[in-house]
């Protein structure tokens, strides 16, 4: 393999598994941002408990989202150095508007939150948490701003060897991104919605006793899991409505999809110009794991009326073993979504060949390894982690926990 | 404008050394704490509250200067790739630390996540410094280059710096015998960082590929008057004018570095038009997150108390 390669392959395994955190960051931080709000308003201590058990579940899978797209920001500069030359001002001003806007931002919130409990009045304290919340989606919105540009250059003109930006509102309402926008958000919040259900399945099926706080998550999870779902659909339909039309070498097939490689090869130089194969066979998958969950997921939001649901042991079985499911569905969208793009870094404009750093094959192999082993143990044990804190329950809180308490975690 | 984005690319990596500093510095002397894991505990809740809004500044640093920098930053980065690798690789695993080590109750747990946030807080100080210190030199190819004296003498003097500086906050938000302990040891590491930082200095000129820039004397004289004022202030238990001190020496040591490249970051700039939208929808949004800092500061502005909140 030569650098490029290794450069594809870390910036796909680096981002994937950074998705895995982000998604779920991105699915939890609204229905946190209700239980707490439900807490203020109400004053009920069980929406307190709920609020602090789904939030510490929240921090540590933010926290290793972090961890995890740390690199990122650096990969650009370190492997794709001539896409930052290219584009900088199309792609880079997005991203450098997410680090300074959303993330800084966020960061800093997320920070007040977690160690303001206790400490700042109740109703600010929720507020920091709305900035978090809001600050997430923004975030979510300039990435996808700027990965929308590599999928649908738009608002551009050509300046020398380099792009020069022409109409902002082009970049910022490119139709690339808001499909993408409105089909990633309620595909989050199939992630979080599912996942909360599941946990609470887990809970009702090991009989740990806490009715009334899992029977509240698990019909939040599930109603706001399944109305996402149709969103997710939704706009994952007109999204691929849209590339059919507007990158043919993506998913189209038969003679449109030739017919343009033809063409890019005539004005780009020879080249394997169509997407491989397997890009729409995932996106079946995909597809098919969505309408699984329109037809299946109704079983249990009818039987949520009266606590039925709890006592169905196959059914909680069910919810748990398939928490995975729209972790790894997701992933697969951004394989279909950025494999299907290739050879191009910015879709019949750069290639990606012209975009990789000036670097030694050996340089990026040992970045590669490096980080490929460090992202294995932060997602084995970071999952291995959260899940640790979601079988233990509300019992033992440790967001809000004081230094005059015993070590957090304790015992068991 | 291009001196404005200059300044704030200077002040955002400033930032970093003066907030990540202390963390890093403090991670560095959960080391020295072996065997007593009430101690450490209380380093980790010191940290704790700041942790997330300091990295923050690093990372906005990165993105910026590829914006505004482009070429410059490619150059640089391209051309020290190692360096880059290590200083994010250690990161990622002081992070980790952090993340995890409260997340189990057994101290065998424990303690292997400290001294991972200990080592890996050590490496990544050295590799910040071996950065500065090979940036401001004349980029070469091949990780034994980056090895040479002035890329090691860097290293060396971030690790003395953010370790006094981490002793200064420790001192600064802890009471009892761990404020003494850091006081103790900021004492003994306060000559050393001096002397490092005097002589990273000094011969800055001979190092620097683009001479002596007379702006760059400003920072240089500073950051070794900020160690004094810190050695002498903590002999006097003022630990808030000692931790002011380590404060600006930190801040120092990267502005002194970016008025010696000033020059060949500046021929990199993108161009007009980005720096002037960027100006636009980015220049507002800073005095909203300096406020957003401050406000951090001001909740968790008393020292360590049984009614602290911690989570790492």
């Amino acid at each position: 393999m030569d650098a490029l390669d290794l450069a594809r392959l870390e910036f796909g395994i680096t981002t994937s598994l950074h998705f895995l955190f982000v998604a779920l960051t991105l699915g939890l931080a609204p229905l946190i941002a209700f239980l707490q709000t439900l807490w203020v308003v109400r004053g009920n201590p069980l929406h307190e408990r709920l609020t602090k058990f789904w939030g510490q579940i929240y921090i540590v899978n933010y926290g290793l989202g972090i961890v995890s797209g740390l690199l990122l920001e650096f990969q650009f500069a370190l492997n794709w150095s001539g896409l930052t030359h290219f584009a900088g001002e199309l792609f880079g001003a997005p991203m450098a508007m997410e680090t300074l806007y959303a993330f800084f931002v966020e960061s800093t919130f997320l920070g007040l939150w977690i160690f303001g409990w206790g400490r700042l009045p109740k109703v600010a304290h929720l507020l920091t948490f709305y900035v978090v919340a809001l600050a997430a989606i923004g975030s979510a919105y300039l990435i996808v701003v700027a990965n929308g540009f590599l999928q649908n250059p738009v608002g551009f003109e050509r300046a020398g060897d380099a792009l020069r930006l022409v109409d902002a509102g082009a970049v910022f309402a490119n139709p690339a991104a808001l499909l993408a926008v409105g089909h990633i958000l309620p595909a989050a919040l199939m992630v979080g919605g599912f996942f909360m259900a599941g946990v609470s399945a887990w809970h009702f099926r090991r009989g740990t006793g806490e009715i009334a706080f899992f029977r509240l998550s698990m019909r939040l999870g599930l109603t706001v899991g399944y109305v996402a779902t149709f969103f997710t659909i939704g706009f994952g339909d007109a999204s691929v409505l849209w590339v059919v039309r507007n990158q043919p070498t993506k998913l189209a097939g038969g003679a449109e999809a030739v017919e343009a490689a033809r063409r890019m090869a005539a004005e780009h130089g020879p080249g394997d110009y169509l997407a491989p194969a397997w890009v729409p066979i995932a996106l079946t998958v995909m597809l098919s794991v969505a309408y699984l969950y329109v037809l299946f997921a109704l079983i249990p939001i009818v039987l949520l009326g009266r606590g039925r649901i709890e006592r169905r042991r196959l059914l909680l079985g069910i919810g748990v073993w398939t928490i995975p499911l729209p972790f790894l569905t997701v992933i697969l969208g951004w394989m279909v979504r950025e494999v299907g793009r290739q050879p191009w870094v910015i879709y019949d404009v750069l290639p990606t060949s012209q975009a990789v750093s000036d670097v030694g094959a050996a340089s990026v192999l040992a970045s590669l390894v490096i980080f490929t082993s460090l992202y294995v143990t932060l997602v084995v044990v970071g999952y291995l982690l959260i899940a640790r804190i979601a079988r233990r329950g509300p019992e033992s809180l440790v967001l809000g926990g004081v230094l005059a308490d015993p070590e957090p975690v304790g015992g068991r | 404008m291009e001196i404005v984005w200059l300044l704030v690319v200077g002040l955002l990596l400033a930032g970093w050394y003066a907030l990540d500093g202390f963390a890093l510095g403090a991670g560095m002397f959960l080391a020295a704490l072996r065997g007593d894991a009430r101690s450490r505990r209380h380093v980790v809740a010191a940290v704790g509250p700041f942790f997330l809004a300091n990295e923050v500044w690093l990372i906005a640093f990165a993105g910026v200067l590829a914006v505004t920098f482009p070429d410059a930053e490619a150059a640089l980065f391209t051309a020290l790739y190692p360096v880059i690798v290590l200083m994010v690789a250690a990161w990622l695993v002081r992070d980790l630390g952090m993340w995890f080590r409260a997340r189990r109750p057994e101290p065998g747990w424990q303690r292997w996540w400290e001294t991972t946030q200990a080592v890996a807080s050590l490496v990544f100080a050295a590799a910040a410094g071996l950065f500065l210190g090979n940036a401001v030199q004349e980029p070469g190819d091949g990780v034994l280059r980056m090895l040479n004296p002035y890329g090691l003498l860097g290293a060396l003097t971030t690790v003395a710096l953010f370790a006094l500086h981490g002793t200064a906050f420790l001192a600064l938000r802890t009471t009892g015998e761990l404020r003494e302990r850091a006081r103790r040891a900021g004492g003994r590491l306060a000559p050393a960082a001096l002397g490092l930082l005097v002589l990273l200095v000094a011969t800055a000129p001979l190092a620097s590929a683009t001479g002596l820039a007379p702006l760059a004397l400003v920072p240089g004289l500073a950051g070794p008057a900020g160690v004094t004022v810190a050695w002498r202030a903590m002999r006097k238990g003022r630990d808030g004018t000692a931790f002011a001190g380590t404060v600006l020496a930190a801040a120092c040591l990267p502005l002194t570095a970016g008025a010696l490249m000033a020059g060949r970051l500046l021929d990199g700039v993108a161009g007009e038009s980005t720096i002037d939208r960027l100006t636009m929808v980015a220049l507002p949004i800073l005095p909203f997150l300096l406020a957003a800092q401050a406000v951090l500061w001001w909740v968790h502005r008393h020292r360590l108390n049984d009614r602290s909140v911690t989570f790492f």
